[in-house]
């Protein structure tokens, strides 16, 4: 059975002006950018610093318009100045959002006012499950306790799609596990949708079930993280490639060169050769090493 | 996954209590500097209640300067779309600029009632060796129109660069040169209005006082007219400025 994706995007192209230059020339962050995020799944949007991962992020809200192309959410056609996001999506940003002078009893209001769903008996539990103090001033509070409680307004608001930046940059490694198991909790109980950008997957493996791989603007590798991890075959060759193999994304380590395969031309090759499955960190460096032209060894 | 949709209507609600919340500062220094203007007329001197249309001129101006890429990240998580931001935003400036307008024109009647010398209004529309001739009932509603079109005309002048994207820092004397350059214009048609009227009507003799009221009068109706005029214009350029945000589909980054 096929079901809406909770997120669909298709051709993208972004452009956005220098800051404090209304006359500068733009210039284009996205270039056709397409993928899906299947609902109930949780999409990750991986790609290096600066490739606009905030951005697609920002235009899938409405906060910044798109030049082109087409973004569906929850089934609503977006794009348009006067469409809005449907209700039940929840956004946590890559930094605080409200004015730093602000408390957590003002962020609740504010929520409370605007998001029907809203409870604010939720929002205080989880604050309070993470020591946030809801009477300390944002600007008084640690990056990680910021990001507590952005999670915290986005999960009180009981969200069908819930959609992250970066959320575990200003984690300490503790915090991340914690937050990590919040969400898949939220996943199991509450049957949301999670899409993030990151550009670090340590401890995601089992978490992603779809995967986004962005380099200049577009998409290159994208699909579910299980058939990705069966279509392709991570390969290590003792020295140099034969002529005629070439691995994706292939970088030499010492005397060792690795690289990804498509499994069904995994028969040829030379009985030195060894075969792993590849983590989801493997497919992301392969992917962007070949996106940037940077696989050193098979050319 | 079925979507709801919230009501257009109840959009531009939810957007005008987001940005009374966002811009709370700014509403409350507003609220203050209202009361204490209001406070100095009856008490001390009625120069604050001049501050006051400059006050409002530069509303547009500080209102987008305040926000950053991430209040526009916010509204849109809030369920706002980025017209309905732009007119929850128009339609703050709006309320403030009212409060605003009636606080000169109170301030100016009571510094009237308490006899404050330079309740400067009055002189304006006429005096004799004994005083003016004009009525306060006459003048406070000239006043507050007058300062009301002269305001509506400079959101029209500003109103799109301080809304559309963060406003350069250049809007804020351009604020100030539009609200003059509104000033003038203003003062110029309702003086002309005015005499057309006494010159339409000249063939009846009427007493000097009587004369002023109807000058005076003459200029409530056509400054009540372009005010009605430029406030639907108003509303149609916001129109206009939300559909400018998807014209290009670029955006400045900061």
């Amino acid at each position: 059975m096929t079901s809406v994706p909770a997120l669909a995007v298709r051709g993208l192209q972004v452009r956005l002006r220098p800051p404090r230059r209304s006359g500068a020339a733009s210039a284009a962050i996205l270039h056709g950018l397409s993928f899906t995020a299947p609902a109930g799944q949780v999409t990750a949007i991986v790609g290096a610093n600066g490739v606009g991962k905030t951005t697609v992020l920002r235009t899938i809200i409405g906060a910044v318009p798109a030049a082109a192309g087409s973004i569906e959410v929850m089934g609503r056609a977006l794009g348009p100045a006067d469409v809005p996001l449907p209700e039940g999506v929840a956004v946590v940003a890559d930094a605080s959002p409200y004015p730093d002078h602000w408390t957590a009893h003002d962020v609740a209001r504010l929520h409370q006012g605007c998001v029907p769903r809203f409870s604010v008996r939720r929002f205080g539990a989880e604050l309070r499950a993470h020591e946030v103090d809801l009477d300390a001033r944002i600007r008084d509070l640690s990056r990680g306790q910021v990001t507590q409680l952005l999670v915290a307004a986005a999960l009180a608001s009981a969200p069908h799609l819930l959609i992250l930046d970066e959320p575990l940059a200003r984690l300490d490694p503790l915090a991340r596990e914690e937050l990590v198991d919040r969400l898949r909790t939220q996943l199991a109980t509450e049957d949301t949708t999670i899409v993030l950008t990151t550009h670090d997957l340590d401890g995601m493996d089992r978490f992603v079930d779809h995967l986004v791989v962005i380099a200049d603007g577009r998409c290159v590798l994208e699909g579910a993280v299980e058939d990705l991890r069966d279509e392709l075959v991570l390969v290590e060759l003792p020295g140099m490639l034969p002529s005629g193999l070439v691995l994706e994304g292939a970088e030499r380590i010492g005397d060792l060169t690795r690289g990804l395969l498509p499994a069904d031309d995994a028969a040829g090759l030379p009985p030195a050769a060894r075969l792993l499955r590849p983590g989801l960190t493997d497919l992301v460096t392969g992917a962007l090493r070949h996106a940037r032209g940077t696989d050193r060894t098979n050319r | 996954m079925t979507t709801t949709t919230t009501p257009p209507r109840t959009r531009s609600l939810r957007a005008l209590r987001v940005e009374l919340r966002l811009h709370r500062e700014t509403v409350a220094g507003t609220v203050a500097f209202s009361v204490i203007a209001l406070l100095a007329a009856g008490l001390l001197t009625d120069i604050l209640i001049w501050v006051a249309p400059l006050w409002a001129a530069l509303l547009w101006y500080r209102l987008g300067r305040e926000d950053g890429e991430q209040a526009a990240d916010l509204r849109a998580s809030l369920g706002l779309s980025r017209a309905d931001a732009l007119r929850g935003r128009a339609a703050l400036v709006v309320l403030l600029t009212l409060g605003l307008t009636v606080v000169t024109a109170a301030g100016t009647g009571i510094a009237d009632a308490v006899g404050m010398d330079g309740a400067t209004s009055l002189v304006v529309l006429g005096s004799t060796a004994e005083g003016p001739v004009t009525p306060v009932l006459l003048v406070l509603p000239i006043q507050a129109l007058a300062i009301g079109l002269q305001l509506t005309v400079t959101g029209l002048m500003v109103g799109k660069e301080c809304t559309t994207r963060r406003p350069s820092a250049w809007m804020w004397p351009l604020s100030l040169i539009s609200y003059g350059g509104a000033v003038l214009l203003t003062s110029l048609l309702a003086m002309a209005g005015g005499f057309l009227v006494l010159q339409l009507t000249h063939r009846i003799e009427l007493p000097f006082e009587q004369e002023i009221q109807l000058f005076g009068l003459a200029q409530i109706v056509l400054l009540a007219i372009l005010l009605v005029l430029a406030l639907q214009l108003l509303r149609r350029r916001v129109r206009v400025w939300a559909g400018a945000l998807d014209a290009g589909g670029e955006v400045s980054r900061g």
